[in-house]
């Protein structure tokens, strides 16, 4: 299925492609999705186990340079730089207004491992959070992830009022 | 200095969103394998509005690290979950995205869940 993409080459010079046909499948972008929240969940997890041994950071570089001599926090960053890649990708799949909610699930996942490794607390209401933003995500998952784009000769808006029932 | 950090946190978040996603739409659908990331990563150095985006983030992360040192984690996040919000808005309205019903209430249900999450 993703051999019917059309891969573009990228010239210095050319101009933006025409928008492409839709050929990812919604399972195929649940799925980065999910990548997408592990590698930011893990990347974090492996930041804040690889900081909180070390002093605090304040305006000195230096400081910055040495933490990424640490492993942990090194892997942090590496999962991190994954996790942008990823998530450019997955914009280039989806809506943004699909994209920035459904993410918000990495908080739920962030949490759970914070409490299992960082043995941080959860609160009833930190649970109560995490379960509306899991329905939350849940339910823009639903949703088509991405918006069908116009006809190209087409420019103006859409049929806002034209003809249209207008609410009074 | 908490709020002017605050709106500077928000801000260079949302900005740092749009820029990219409307970037990779432009682009097209971009391969997850090793060289589609390559790719990714080369297009960040090419394209001016990409380049400009990763530099918000770091703004943005910057910020957010002087915000969590000087306010309470519990004022920090719920302007995250606003940043949620404003971006489903600016989505619609600058980028062209339908959101529908279900979307809406998704949206919302997530910054209510983020809201209960700082407390």
């Amino acid at each position: 299925m993703a051999s019917e993409c059309v891969v573009r080459e990228l010239h210095a010079n050319s101009e933006p492609p025409l928008r492409p046909a839709q050929c990812r499948t919604h399972s195929q972008t649940l799925l980065l999705t999910c990548a997408v929240i592990t590698l930011n969940a893990f990347g974090n997890l492996a930041l804040a186990s690889g900081m909180k041994h070390r002093e605090l950071l304040g305006f000195n570089p230096l400081g910055y340079l040495s933490a990424l001599f640490d492993p942990l926090v090194a892997a942090g960053v590496g999962l991190l730089i994954l996790w942008l890649l990823t998530r450019m990708a997955l914009m280039s799949w989806a809506d943004l207004s699909f994209v920035a909610p459904i993410t918000a699930a990495g908080y739920v996942l962030s949490a759970i491992l914070g409490r299992v490794f960082l043995s941080e607390q959860v609160s009833l209401e930190q649970w109560l959070g995490m379960a509306l933003i899991l329905a939350g995500s849940g339910l823009v998952g639903t949703t088509a992830h991405k918006t069908p784009a116009p006809p190209l000769e087409q420019v103006s808006m859409p049929l806002a009022g034209q003809g249209g029932e207008r609410p009074i | 200095m908490t709020w002017i950090l605050l709106s500077i946190v928000v801000c260079a978040t949302v900005l740092a969103d749009l820029l990219q996603s409307r970037e990779m739409k432009r682009a097209g659908e971009q391969d997850v394998s090793t060289r589609g990331l390559a790719r990714l990563l080369r297009m960040i150095a090419m394209r001016a509005p990409l380049g400009l985006a990763i530099l918000c983030m770091a703004i943005s992360f910057f910020a957010f690290m002087a915000l969590v040192q000087r306010a309470p984690i519990s004022l920090v996040v719920p302007a995250s979950a606003l940043q949620f919000v404003v971006e489903t808005l600016l989505a619609k309205f600058l980028l062209r995205e339908h959101l529908g019903n279900r979307r809406m209430a998704g949206v919302l249900l997530v910054a209510g869940g983020v809201i209960l999450l700082a407390k």
